[in-house]
């Protein structure tokens, strides 16, 4: 049964006041604006019982606007204020009914100056349903997926409509109570409502609510969003995630070609030549033949026991040109506790040097000094010496690695806090 | 493709491939403890005329 479809007005059969039909054939329901009185449309305007209308909710819109979303001319042809109440806090928010002559109806919601755009998903898999009882018992929080898109789980809550004005396509009663469970995705919401034995889900969009405003001919600042609704899309610079995810891309190869050149082999110019700490000092003669600049290596290694043994090095070029100083120490202890065997320190040491040109580079190793740890100390006494040339350093490609990744780090960061402020709606706990 | 794009991919390839190279080629990898002391060096020119080591 459906409403006389040429009807454009009536008088309401409580209070008189005349009342304009906006909405179309499918509106069960007609609330009086002036004095709350519900009226079945579909039984002559009956009136049915009073609404009890707490307090009229702050909204721009009004019954009758009507402005153009997505390409398709709505009206306002009912207006329901819903709040809800939980550990002593309340939220409260006002969805609009919209009608549209040629695509139905859909819902214009308002809360803490967001505004969203609701409409009912029909032909949907059966299973297509997040229900509380699934929340409750779920170890990870519940996931769907619809047309591709992954949502996961955002809220449940339980309001009740506290004000109702105009048509609907079903009798809003005072104080009912409906469970919805939201889940998200990235740039939308849906919202698995129960209401007695009924079932519906809406997919829901975040709107911009100046352009909103001005298509239904309000002032475009009528409304000051608080803080991230939880579908609102975040509005960064248009090439934001592409660098982001350029620059990762970039830190990554930076890393891999770091690590490439960090254990680029080279090849050996120098095999272990051992030498006696009594012989100091001692000089090794290194062949580098390499026409280009490329990294050496020299490594040290020594019978150290529970014991230390620093050598003095001294490295001159083929020019007999001293070419830099140093040291190395080696030293390493071992022995057992409470907790069983342990060992510190390392037998080998290294360094590391580019060669300025071809030729015979000699190392000197002078002086030693050594010393023991504990009564099983024992005294160094040889230190082995071999080199390698040829090899690569990838320090720089870490550092630039680094350096992508901050720059990542740092164009990600304004996405990064925006989603975690849309996920603080969650009330979901792992408890 | 955005000039925006294009700069980035230009400036962050131009910048691994130049690394990469000075890398290959040791840069980075020396010692940070090798002491190149004046000895190393043309001498100098300290008090005396001399070598300072």
């Amino acid at each position: 049964m459906s409403r006389a479809p040429t009807l454009g007005a009536i008088d309401c059969t409580a209070c008189g006041a005349g009342l304009d039909i906006l909405g179309g054939g499918r509106v069960t329901t007609h609330i009086c604006p002036y004095c709350g009185t519900e009226l079945d449309a579909l039984d002559g305007y009956k009136a049915l019982r009073k609404f009890s209308n707490v307090e009229r909710p702050d909204t721009p819109f009004a019954l009758g606007s009507h402005g153009t979303l997505h390409d398709v001319q709505w009206t306002v042809v009912g207006i329901l204020a819903h709040r809800e109440t939980w550990a002593g806090k309340s939220w409260e928010w006002v969805d609009h009914q919209l009608y549209s002559a040629t695509h139905g109806y859909a819902w214009l919601t308002l809360e803490d100056g967001h505004l969203t755009f609701a409409r009912r998903v029909r032909g949907v898999r059966s299973n297509l349903w997040i229900g509380t009882r699934w929340v409750e018992t779920a170890e990870t929080p519940p996931k769907v997926s619809m047309n591709g898109e992954s949502f996961k789980y955002l809220q449940t809550s339980t309001s009740s409509v506290i004000f109702a004005e105009g048509e609907f396509t079903w009798s809003p009663s005072n104080g009912e109570q409906t469970t919805s469970v939201s889940a998200i995705s990235d740039g939308a919401m849906l919202d698995f409502a129960q209401t007695g034995q009924e079932r519906e889900i809406h997919r829901i969009t975040y709107l911009d609510g100046p352009e909103t405003l001005a298509a239904f001919g309000l002032d475009p600042e009528a409304l000051s969003p608080r803080g991230v609704h939880a579908v609102q899309p975040y509005k960064g610079w248009s090439e934001t995630r592409f660098l982001t995810r350029a620059s990762l891309t970039f830190a990554a190869v930076a890393l891999v070609l770091a690590v490439l050149l960090s254990f680029w082999p080279g090849r050996t110019v120098l095999d272990p030549v051992t030498v006696g700490f009594s012989q100091l000092p001692r000089d090794v003669s290194i062949e580098i033949t390499d026409p280009k600049r490329r990294l050496a290596g020299i490594y040290l290694s020594s019978n150290v026991s529970n014991s230390w043994a620093y050598v003095d090095l001294e490295l001159y070029d083929p020019n007999d040109e001293l070419l830099f100083e140093a040291g190395r120490t080696m030293e390493y202890y071992f022995g057992t506790d409470a907790d069983g065997s342990w060992t510190e320190g390392n037998r080998s040491a290294s360094l590391y040097f580019l060669p300025t040109v071809p030729g015979t580079y000699t190392l000197t190793l002078s002086a030693v000094e050594q010393g023991t740890w504990g009564s099983g100390g024992r005294d160094a006494s040889r230190v082995e010496v071999s080199a390698r040339t040829g090899m690569a350093s990838g320090w720089y490609l870490y550092l630039l690695a680094i350096g992508f990744a901050l720059f990542a780090a740092l164009f990600g960061a304004g996405r990064f806090i925006h989603n975690r402020r849309r996920w603080a709606h969650s009330d979901w706990s792992d408890d | 493709m955005s000039f925006v794009r294009i700069v980035f991919i230009v400036f962050a390839t131009t910048a691994i491939a130049a690394t990469a190279y000075v890398g290959y080629h040791g840069a980075g990898g020396e010692s940070f403890d090798l002491d190149r002391s004046v000895r190393a060096g043309s001498g100098g020119t300290f008090v005396g005329g001399g070598r300072i080591k």
